[in-house]
């Protein structure tokens, strides 16, 4: 049995949890605590890694992590990606700056990027549409990158699933 | 049902073929009411900057917007550089489009000159648009991801996006990949190609990157080209049997 692995990123509050939760097999293990950050209106907080699974119809094992979202466990995030399958960037809309959340998360994982496959997807857009799509876009291209953007909602099922496989079309490509 | 009409004017075949495959690809939107005009009246008038005045004069009505295409770096009010890009297209239509519907558009013109899109229309129709055009080559790698009205929500749209942004591929290439048909994947290439987010690339000898190479892409210059990493057990088996289980083909 091998296990495989797809990484959730993003900010507190931008839904990794949540989108976990919405195509794990098994309920999540969640590593939440009480926030204390103020700042941000949330309950919860992750400080660890969440984590949920789906099991392949060969016994294979795909996991779901999530990483913690506040900078200061930035240490982790090189760690948990290794030899992952690809990423998932969640940004959240409602937040002060989403671009430079995007820049922090893209250059925490600068060298995973060389060659992990990425997409960005964008929480909150119904109720703040700023940035747009083609705004993150073009904040990626001149940071050199070209990652699929898709704005979402993690609450849907199909949201999340579109996510996962705008991933596995991308690593179908390298295949060639 | 309303529909707005645009005429083409003196414009080469392929692009005329471009503007066709554009209005394609919005049609399924529902807020796209704009059609291609084979003859007068039209409400808007696409013209090749070239093409004389007194020609586009007898095409003209009272109330027909115009727009010229001209070279590169000739951008003004009513002047489209080419190459065209179909979101500047498209934003040019939507903006006219209030006033017209407010004013009831022209109905006035009744002349019988036809524009030249007329045998264009009738050729590209409701095909690929191919038939006129000559054949997509080369190896073809999105520069910057497209935007949400040009995708339309398409998941096949999408995925095609998605597979030319993680590295550069063939018509062919691109059609087996994602699993759509050659023509599906040259009429989506094209308009790409339109809106000036792919480059032509030479077929690459290893995986690239999702980074792109470019002056601005510090980071992604750095890095571009290396190999795939080794060990991440990426095979077609296992990811066919991801989207088994996550219930998508």
């Amino acid at each position: 049995m091998n296990e495989h692995k797809i990484i959730f990123a993003g900010t507190m509050g931008a839904g990794k949890t949540t989108a976990i939760a919405a195509v794990s097999e098994v309920a999540p293990i969640v590593t939440d605590v009480t926030n204390n950050d103020r700042s941000v209106d949330k309950a919860m907080t992750t400080v660890g890694f969440d984590h949920g699974q789906l099991t392949l119809d060969n016994g294979d094992r795909l996991r779901l992590f999530g990483t913690p979202g506040q900078e200061r466990f930035r240490f982790v995030w090189p760690v948990i990606s290794k030899g992952a399958l690809g990423l998932i960037i969640l940004l959240d809309n409602s937040r002060p700056e989403p671009l430079v959340d995007l820049a922090v998360y893209v250059d925490g994982f600068a060298s995973e990027l060389t060659t992990m496959p990425c997409v960005v997807g964008i929480g909150r857009t119904e109720t703040h549409p700023v940035p747009s799509s083609d705004e993150v876009a073009e904040v990626l291209e001149q940071m050199g990158y070209v990652f699929p953007v898709l704005p979402v909602d993690v609450r849907q099922r199909d949201d999340v699933v579109l996510l996962i496989d705008v991933l596995l079309a991308q690593l179908e490509a390298d295949l060639l | 049902m309303l529909a707005l009409r645009l005429g083409l004017v003196g414009l080469p075949a392929a692009e005329a073929s471009l503007v066709a495959t554009v209005f394609r690809l919005h049609r399924v939107e529902a807020s796209f009411i704009w059609t291609l005009a084979p003859e007068a009246p039209f409400d808007a008038l696409l013209v090749d900057y070239a093409v004389d005045a007194a020609d586009i004069a007898r095409l003209k009505g009272r109330k027909t917007h115009l727009m010229r295409l001209g070279p590169i770096g000739s951008e003004q009010s009513d002047m489209m550089a080419r190459p065209f890009r179909s979101d500047l297209l498209v934003r040019w239509l939507n903006s006219i489009e209030v006033d017209l519907l407010r004013s009831g558009g022209d109905t006035s013109v009744s002349t019988p000159l036809k524009s030249q899109e007329q045998v264009m229309v009738s050729q590209v129709g409701h095909g690929s648009g191919d038939e006129q055009c000559p054949p997509l080559t080369g190896h073809f790698k999105l520069r910057r991801w497209p935007t949400p009205s040009l995708l339309g929500g398409d998941v096949g749209r999408i995925r095609m996006a998605t597979m030319l942004s993680r590295r550069p591929l063939s018509i062919k290439e691109l059609s087996s990949t994602s699993r759509l048909s050659v023509s599906t994947c040259t009429a989506f290439v094209r308009l790409l190609e339109a809106a000036q987010l792919l480059e032509v690339r030479p077929k690459p000898s290893v995986p690239t990157a999702g980074t792109d190479v470019s002056p601005m892409g510090f980071i992604g210059a750095q890095n571009a080209q290396k190999p795939q990493a080794p060990g991440r057990g990426v095979g077609a088996a296992l990811l066919h049997s991801i989207r088994q289980r996550f219930g998508f083909s």
